[in-house]
C-alpha cells in the first residue's frame, strides 16, 4: 500500500514536471495558470502539446509495464517482455501497413485496430513457440525472429512509400518518441489502453496460481484457456495502441517489474498495478530526460530506454543462465 | 461417503494405453497408495482424474464445473513448483487464492501452517528454504484448500526420513478426520505402514486393490514389482522391505 | 581517381554511337547540353534552344519539385548516372554543385566540360545564373532580356509594402527557413517578415512547435505534403496550429532560383493585406 502511494505521488510530480518542460520559456505558475485558463499561446502549448504529451507517457508506460509483469506471471520467467519478444516490433509494423494504405485514414480506429491484430499475431505465435511454459531459451530465440522479421517488414513498408520522409522514420518505429504528439493520438490509444488494462487486471488471480503450476492452477478453479485469451488480447490491446501513437519502447516491461517485485514480495497479481504505475513513472521520467539532455534533437525514448535496460537484461540472463541450457 | 468414483478411466498415448479401464473409489477416512513400477501410470491416472488430461471413461472430480474443483479436491503434482520468490504465508494462501490482507489472522491457513509445523517460517522467502522445507510449505498449500479430497503426485519423494514420516502421519490424520487422501508413491514400506488401503497399477492396469496384508503379498510383488519383500508386523504397523530383485 | 580509357576503346565507342546514330559533332557557338539538377533544367529550357536540349534531369518532370514539369516532359531525361550521360556525349554538362561527385569527376576524367552551378539564393544569384547560362549555351541576349522582363516584374511585385505581416516557413520535422534562403527571399520579396530571424535562424534549422506556438505568427506557410505517410510531416496537421492562420503549402515554384519565384511571390501576396485590394 505504502508502495502504490509512493507511486501515485511520485507519477503526480513526473506528471507536474513534465508539463513544465519545454522549450517555450514560461514560469511553473504561468504555465499552470495557462494550462487551467487554455487562454494566449502559452495555453495552447500547455494544452495541445505538453498535456497529451504527458498523458501518453502515461498511457504508454503503464501498458508496458502491465504487460511485463502479466507476461512474465504467465510465461513463469522474468525475461518476458512486449518488446523482447516481438510484441511491440509486430504493433509498429501493423501501425505502419495501416498508414502507409490508408487503412488508418479510412477506416475508424483504424490505426489501433492494424496494431492490435498484428500484435495478437505475435503474442499467439510466441505463445505457440514457448509453450503453457515458457522457457527462457525458447523465449529470447522466438522474440529474436519475430523482431527481426517485423522490424525487416516496417522498414520494407517504410521504403516502399511514396513519402520522402517515412524512409527516415524506421528508427521511430523501432525506437519510439512521445515528441509532438497531440490529443488525436491520446483518442486513439486511450480505449484500447483500457480495455487491456481491464483485461489483464482480471487475471490477476489466476497468475498468482500459476506460481505453483497449470496443474494446481487448473485444481484451485482457474480456467487456463480463459486466463491465456485474456492474456493475449489484453497485452495485444494495450502494448498495440500504445505502439501505434508512440513507436515501439523496449524495456519497460522488462526493468519495472524486476524492479518492483522484491518490494511487493512477488506476488503476481499485485505486481500488475505496481508495475503499471512503475512503467508510467519510468517513461515519463525518462520522456523529461530525452527533452533535458537533447532538447534540440529528438532523441528517442527507446535509446534511453535500452541503455538502462539491456544491461539489466544481460544481467538476468546470467542470473538464470542454468536454466537456459 | 464416496469422494471420488473413477469408472472406465482410460487414457491413451497413441494407440497405446497408459491407463487401462480403471475404476475405483476413495471414501472419506480413507488413505490410498498408489503403488506401482515406473510407467504403470500413477501420474497420467492421477492428473486424469483431476480432469487435467483428455481420457475417456468417467470421473466424478474431472466432471464438475471449473468453479466447484477448488472446493472438491486439492492437488499436489510432483513438481514442487514455486516460480516467484513469495512469503511462506502468501504461498500457502494461495489455497483459498486470497488478496494479501490480514493473512496471518486467516484460520484455516494457521491451522495448515501449525500442522505443517511452519508457523514460524511465515515471513520466509518460499523459494530461499531448503527442498524439504519447500515441499511442507506445498503441503501447507493443499491444506489450506481446505478440501474433503486430496489428490498427491509422490509427496514423499526426495523428503529425509524424519520428513517422510511427519508427512505421512499428516496425511494418516486426515484420513482420520474424515478426509480421503489419494497419493502415489514408490515407499512400499511406507505405504505399507500408513496407508489404509493400496491400489497396485501394473502397466494402467487396476492389478489389485485393498488393505495392505491383502495386496503386498508376495505373489502380487513379484508379478508387479519383480522384487521379493521382507513382511512383518510391528506396533507401529505392517513392515513391506524389499530386499531382493528377482531375476526372469 | 582518374579513369583512363585508352584511345582505341574511346575510338569505339564512337563508332558505336555513329551507329546507334547519335551525332557527335560539336557546334562551337550553341553547345549541345546535358542538365543534371533540377534547377539548371529549367535555367536550360528557359534560355537554350529546343535542339540544344540532349537531356534533362530525371525529376525535371516532377510536379512537385520542378516548376517547368510540364515544358520538361517532351526532352529525354536521365538519371544522372555518368555511364548514361556520357554516351549522351553533349558538349556541356551542366550540374549543381551538390550533383554526386563522383559522377562528376567521372565525367571530367572522360574528357567532358562539366559546369558547375551553385543554388541561387538571392536576386542577384539568380540573375547571375541566368547570365552565365546565357553565356554558356550561346545565347547572352536571350538571357540579357530575360533578365531585364525579371527585374521589372519583380519591381512591380514588390511595389506598395508598407505592412509586413510575420510569417513562418514550416515543413515536416519541424524545420523552418530563414532570411539567407531561396524561401526566405521569397517570403522577404512578397512583404512578410520571417519569424524565423526572432529566433536567429538565418540558414534553416528546426524550429520546437512550442516555440513556434508562442512566437505567433500572424500567418504559417507549410511545406508541401507528399503522398503517403510520414510522421514527420503529421506535425504540420498538429490541432495546436489551429489558431494560427495557415496557408497553402510551398510548391515547385519554391524549389529553384529561377524566374519562376515571380509566380511564387504572386501567390504569397493573395494574402498580404497591401495587395489583396490590387488583385
Amino acid at each position: 500500500m505504502k508502495l502504490k502511494i509512493a507511486l501515485v505521488i511520485l507519477l503526480i510530480a513526473l506528471f507536474i514536471f513534465s508539463l513544465s518542460t519545454g522549450h517555450a520559456t514560461a514560469s511553473f505558475s504561468q504555465g499552470m495558470t495557462a494550462l487551467y485558463y487554455g487562454d494566449g499561446p502559452l495555453g495552447t502549448v500547455m494544452r495541445q502539446i505538453r498535456l497529451p504529451r504527458a498523458i501518453l507517457a502515461i498511457l504508454v508506460g503503464a501498458s508496458l509495464g502491465v504487460c511485463g509483469a502479466a507476461l512474465q506471471g504467465y510465461l513463469r520467467n522474468p525475461l518476458a517482455e512486449p518488446g523482447l519478444i516481438g510484441v511491440s516490433g509486430s504493433a509498429a509494423l501493423g501501425a505502419v501497413i495501416s498508414l502507409q494504405t490508408g487503412f488508418a485514414t479510412y477506416v475508424w480506429m483504424g490505426l489501433p485496430i492494424a496494431a492490435f491484430s498484428f500484435a495478437t499475431l505475435a503474442v499467439l505465435l510466441l505463445l505457440l513457440l514457448a509453450g503453457p511454459r515458457g522457457s527462457s531459451l525458447t523465449l529470447i530465440l522466438a522474440g529474436i525472429a519475430v523482431s527481426a522479421l517485423a522490424g525487416a517488414f516496417t522498414s520494407l513498408a517504410l521504403n516502399l512509400s511514396p513519402n520522402p520522409y517515412a524512409t527516415s522514420e524506421i528508427i521511430f518505429w523501432l525506437m519510439g518518441s512521445l515528441a509532438d504528439r497531440s490529443f488525436e493520438h491520446v483518442w486513439l490509444a486511450l480505449p484500447f489502453c483500457l480495455i487491456g488494462w481491464l483485461m489483464i487486471g482480471s487475471i490477476g488471480k489466476a497468475l498468482d496460481a500459476l506460481t505453483l503450476g497449470e496443474g494446481v492452477a487448473s485444481s484451485l478453479s482457474i480456467s487456463l484457456t480463459k486466463t491465456k485469451l485474456l492474456l493475449v488480447f489484453g497485452v495485444a490491446s494495450s502494448v498495440g495502441a500504445a505502439t501505434a501513437v508512440c513507436g515501439a519502447i523496449g524495456f519497460v516491461g522488462l526493468v519495472v517489474p524486476h524492479l518492483l517485485r522484491p518490494l511487493v514480495k512477488g506476488k503476481p497479481s499485485t505486481l500488475l498495478l505496481v508495475s503499471g504505475l512503475g512503467g508510467a513513472v519510468m517513461v515519463l521520467a525518462a520522456d523529461i530526460a530525452v527533452r533535458v539532455i537533447l532538447p534540440d534533437r529528438d532523441l528517442k525514448l527507446g535509446v534511453l530506454m535500452a541503455i538502462i535496460g539491456a544491461p539489466l537484461f544481460l544481467h538476468l540472463i546470467y542470473k538464470t543462465r542454468s536454466s537456459l541450457q | 461417503m464416496t469422494l471420488l468414483t473413477l469408472k472406465d478411466l482410460s487414457v491413451r498415448r497413441g494407440a497405446c494405453p497408459v491407463v487401462d479401464n480403471v475404476s475405483l473409489e476413495i471414501r472419506s477416512h480413507e488413505l490410498v497408495g498408489l503403488v506401482g513400477p515406473n510407467g504403470a501410470g500413477k501420474t497420467t491416472l492421477l492428473k486424469a482424474a483431476l480432469g487435467l488430461i483428455e481420457h475417456t471413461g468417467n470421473s466424478s472430480l474431472a466432471k464438475l464445473p471449473l468453479n466447484e474443483r477448488s472446493s472438491t479436491a486439492a492437488w499436489m503434482p510432483q513438481e514442487r513448483e514455486i516460480n516467484w520468490p513469495i512469503s511462506v504465508l502468501e504461498t500457502v494462501a494461495l489455497g483459498q487464492l486470497l488478496p494479501s490482507k490480514n493473512l496471518d489472522k486467516n484460520e484455516i491457513i494457521n491451522d495448515a501452517l501449525n500442522r505443517t509445523g511452519l508457523i514460524n517460517y511465515r515471513d520466509r522467502i518460499s523459494t530461499e528454504l531448503s527442498g524439504g522445507e519447500q515441499a511442507r510449505v506445498l503441503l501447507a498449500r493443499a491444506l489450506a484448500q481446505n478440501t474433503t479430497l486430496i489428490l498427491a503426485d509422490e509427496p514423499i519423494a526426495g523428503l529425509d526420513p524424519a520428513t517422510q514420516l511427519t508427512t505421512m502421519k499428516l496425511f494418516s490424520d486426515m484420513a482420520k478426520e474424515g478426509k480421503g487422501v489419494l497419493i502415489s508413491l514408490h515407499d512400499l514400506n511406507l505405504a505399507a505402514t500408513f496407508c489404509t488401503k493400496i491400489i497396485m497399477l501394473d502397466r494402467g492396469r487396476l492389478y489389485a486393490i485393498g488393505d495392505p496384508a491383502q495386496t503386498m503379498t508376495d505373489e502380487n510383488l513379484e508379478k508387479v514389482f519383480n522384487i521379493r519383500a521382507y513382511h512383518a508386523r510391528t506396533d507401529k504397523g505392517i513392515i513391506c522391505q524389499p530386499i531382493e530383485v528377482l531375476s526372469h | 581517381m582518374r579513369v583512363y580509357m585508352p584511345r582505341f576503346r574511346r575510338l569505339a565507342l564512337y563508332i558505336v554511337l555513329y551507329f546507334l546514330g547519335i551525332s557527335v559533332s560539336a557546334t562551337a557557338n550553341t553547345p549541345r547540353v546535358v542538365s543534371l539538377n533540377v534547377c539548371t533544367d529549367q535555367f536550360v529550357m528557359l534560355i537554350a534552344d529546343d535542339n540544344q536540349i540532349v537531356s534533362l534531369s530525371e525529376i525535371s518532370t516532377d510536379i512537385l519539385s520542378s516548376a517547368m514539369a510540364a515544358e520538361a516532359s517532351k526532352y529525354h531525361q536521365n538519371n544522372s548516372g555518368a555511364e548514361e550521360v556520357y554516351l549522351l556525349q553533349p558538349d556541356i554538362v551542366l550540374a549543381g554543385i551538390y550533383t554526386a561527385k563522383a559522377t562528376v569527376n567521372m565525367l571530367e576524367s572522360l574528357g567532358i566540360r562539366v559546369e558547375k552551378f551553385e543554388p541561387a539564393n538571392t536576386v542577384e544569384q539568380i540573375i547571375g545564373n541566368i547570365k552565365r547560362t546565357g553565356q554558356l549555351l550561346g545565347h547572352t541576349e536571350r538571357a540579357n532580356t530575360l533578365v531585364t522582363k525579371f527585374e521589372s516584374s519583380l519591381e512591380e511585385l514588390t511595389m506598395g509594402i508598407n505592412n509586413r505581416p510575420r510569417a513562418a516557413l514550416y515543413y515536416a520535422n519541424g524545420y523552418t527557413t530563414g532570411k539567407n534562403t531561396l524561401s526566405g527571399q521569397i517570403l522577404d520579396l512578397a512583404g512578410f517578415s520571417n519569424i524565423a530571424s526572432e529566433f536567429d535562424i538565418h540558414w534553416g534549422g528546426t524550429l520546437p512547435l512550442e516555440l513556434l506556438i508562442i512566437a505567433k505568427p500572424d500567418v504559417i506557410i507549410t511545406g508541401t505534403t507528399y503522398p503517403g505517410s510520414s510522421r514527420s510531416e503529421e506535425i504540420l496537421k498538429h490541432p495546436a496550429l489551429k489558431p494560427l492562420r495557415h496557408v497553402s503549402s510551398t510548391d515547385a515554384n519554391w524549389v529553384c532560383g529561377t524566374p519562376h519565384i515571380l509566380k511564387a511571390i504572386e501567390d504569397l501576396q493573395t494574402i498580404h493585406p497591401d495587395k489583396m485590394s490590387t488583385q
